[in-house]
């Protein structure tokens, strides 16, 4: 009871010191919400990141043809080579029991038209399975069926943004739209999606039949992408081996040539995006955390401050009946009060700010709770700490010697 | 109700002793106006903290109410300050953020128990010093002679038996500091034993004893019936 009637008292002296006292909180506040910021940020990246290979299907190895360097986590193809075909494919298909299923594609850049309206955008041409185990959807119309596939029809899937380009707004669902020179018709559209961790836009596609797109609008005999579903995720690293070797033979490749296409293993992929944004987050927090520590001198600047300046008070207490323990608990508190405001202030605005990085979409955001409560916990922490040795200094002032000094 | 023998006190900074007390006996009853005099570093507010519990003697005996001072710790000496001494200093120390009424209910939050009509207490103080309508008033916003006023119904809060007041009026003009002497005169008709230590011997001349301090030591000492 003594306590809370003297804190009371302690808030009108911090008060009283306006600016001081936002000084030594500002540090607070600010390692507060950065570290509570840079969490959820990183949560919502995390997120991303899964949905996107969940959207993808993560047991999956990816064989591109011609040889790739990751560029900061992005793949870069550094020649284009012809020898990936179909019949590698269907060889891939008959390797083993851990292949699930086989997805061939061939891409292109074209334009695409509807009328006067054009757009260039990313023809991609799959087949029957590479559809399924890309998990590709439609918001209206409908997908290929497996009879339209292998027959060379005119049909085509658009991405959100190519029918939002071509027909703004309208349904372009049974309409026709002309891809190079080739007049197709629109069969179904799909939802919006984004962009992909590499930064590609994901709407700005047209998906046609793969047989259609080799051999009427490419005119190639040979694949760019085969998708490999494996039964389950520890099946991955044997069919990357086995694919690996597989190919070689196929293409007769020599024991000292290089591979002329590259295997992609999604969980190695997706280990490495989680690692690298793991590692961003970490990095960034760890910032707020420095940015703690030097808040907790800050409360140290201000309480030592304080009691340089408070010495008569100090006194005068002790004369009245104060304990060493009661001026000691009344500087701690005073340290408390400091980072436990700062402490809620900053949750308040890394909370407003996480709010607002979704609500205007800067960032995907997932409010950390965890890590809200973990920041405020080290910043009352790092207070009381940093508040020790103010308060003790305090404490064991002489009384007879604070009262004279205080002039 | 206190009673010194030969007590001593050496300040010790760095190597150096300066002694201060040397070998003072001292004995005040209970509602006994004392003033204390003598030129400025001879030691009487050296004296008068260790009176009053704020510092400790470095040789004697200080027995308060029967119970020997020097064997009592850091909490037992706080409780004794806070319950049996009022304290009134020449800077008054009120906290400046805080009205005169919290000023003077401040003593309360060390008591061992917070009494009911603690608020009601401290109004009643207030009013005996002439302050009744200044209760809310921030230290700032009062004379000199009416912060000390509040500073001696501080020292009141806790009905002390002993108020101590080291030069109370050093800091007041002539007529604030005749309006303190003539409460301070009030508080030894009440029963209080009071120790004033001044210069003035004006102030002096209310005390029924005045003694006389020079170099540590007690001089002389006047008696008046
Ligand atoms: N903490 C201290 N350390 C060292 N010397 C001290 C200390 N406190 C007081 N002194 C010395 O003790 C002597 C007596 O001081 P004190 O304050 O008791 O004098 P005083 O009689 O109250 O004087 P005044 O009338 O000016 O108030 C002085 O010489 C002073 O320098
Ligand atoms: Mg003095």
């Amino acid at each position: 009871m003594r306590y809370g009637r003297n804190l009371s008292i302690s808030v009108g002296i911090l008060m009283a010191h306006r600016l001081r006292t936002s000084l030594s909180v500002a540090g607070v506040v600010v390692g507060v919400a950065a570290i509570t910021v840079v969490v959820s940020v990183g949560n919502g990246m995390k997120a991303d990141i899964e949905d996107e290979f969940r959207a993808m299907g993560s047991e999956l190895v990816v064989v591109r043809s011609g040889r790739f360097r990751s560029h900061g986590g992005r793949p870069h193809q550094i020649a284009d080579v012809t020898t990936l075909t179909e019949e590698d494919a269907e060889a891939l298909q008959g390797m083993s029991s851990d292949v699930k299923a086989v997805g061939p594609c061939v891409s292109r850049p074209m334009v695409v038209k509807n009328g006067t309206l054009s757009t260039q955008s990313t023809v991609e041409a799959l087949s029957f399975a590479a559809v399924g185990i890309r998990n590709l959807s439609v918001s209206s119309g409908r997908l290929f069926l497996a009879g339209e596939m292998g027959v060379r029809r005119t049909v085509a899937v658009l991405g959100a943004g190519v029918a939002e380009n071509l027909f703004e707004g309208e349904d372009p669902v049974g309409r026709l739209i002309t891809v190079g020179r080739l007049p197709f018709r629109v069969i179904g559209v799909a939802p919006t999606l984004g962009t992909d961790i590499n930064g590609n836009d994901q709407d700005n596609v047209v998906y046609i039949p793969l047989d259609t797109g080799m051999r009427r609008l490419f005119h190639v005999t040979y694949l760019q992408t085969i998708y490999v579903k494996g039964v389950d995720a520890a099946s991955l690293s044997r069919i990357e081996e086995q694919a690996g070797r597989l190919l070689r033979t196929r293409h007769k490749l020599r024991p000292q040539e290089e591979d002329d296409f590259t295997l992609q293993n999604q969980v190695t992929m997706l280990e490495a995006a989680l690692q690298t944004s793991a590692s961003m987050t970490r990095l960034v927090g760890s910032v707020g955390a420095i940015c703690l520590v030097v808040a907790g001198i800050g409360v140290l600047a201000v309480m030592l401050m304080s009691v340089r300046e408070r010495r008569g008070e100090i006194g005068l207490r002790r004369a009245i009946g104060a304990r060493q323990s009661d001026i000691l608990l009344q500087f701690l508190s005073e340290a408390a009060l400091l980072s436990v405001s700062g402490g809620l202030i900053g949750l308040a605005l890394g909370a407003l700010a996480v709010a607002l990085a979704n609500e205007l979409q800067w960032a995907r955001a997932d409010f950390s709770v965890q890590a809200a409560l973990l920041s405020f916990t080290v910043s009352v922490t790092v207070g009381l700490l940093f508040g020790i040795y103010p308060a003790r200094k305090a404490a064991r002032l002489h009384p007879a010697v604070a009262l004279t000094s205080a002039g | 109700m206190i009673r010194l023998k030969r007590i001593e006190k050496t300040f010790r900074n760095g190597g150096v002793d300066t002694p201060v007390l040397k070998g003072i006996d001292f004995s005040l009853d209970e509602g006994e106006f004392v003033a204390l005099m003598g030129t400025s570093g001879t030691g009487k507010s050296t004296l008068m903290n260790i009176l009053g519990c704020l510092d400790r003697a470095t040789a004697g005996q200080y027995e308060f109410d029967g119970r020997d001072v020097v064997a009592l710790d850091d909490v037992e000496l706080s409780r004794l300050r806070n319950e049996k001494i009022g304290f009134v200093f020449q800077q008054f120390h009120l906290l400046p953020r805080s009205s005169a009424l919290t000023n003077v209910m401040l003593p309360l939050v060390y008591a061992s128990q917070y009494p009911a009509d603690a608020r009601e207490r401290a109004e009643q103080l207030l009013a005996m010093v002439g302050l009744k309508d200044r209760m809310g008033y921030l230290p700032g916003q009062l004379s000199g002679g009416q912060q000390q006023r509040v500073a001696i119904a501080r020292a009141l809060i806790n009905r002390p038996r002993l108020i101590l007041a080291d030069e109370p009026t050093g800091n007041l003009d002539r007529q604030s500091a005749l309006d303190i002497l003539d409460l301070f005169s009030d508080l030894h008709r009440q029963g209080h034993a009071v120790v004033i230590v001044t210069h003035d011997q004006e102030v002096a001349a209310r005390a029924r004893r005045v003694l006389h301090m020079v170099d540590g030591r007690f001089e002389r000492e006047e008696v008046r019936p």
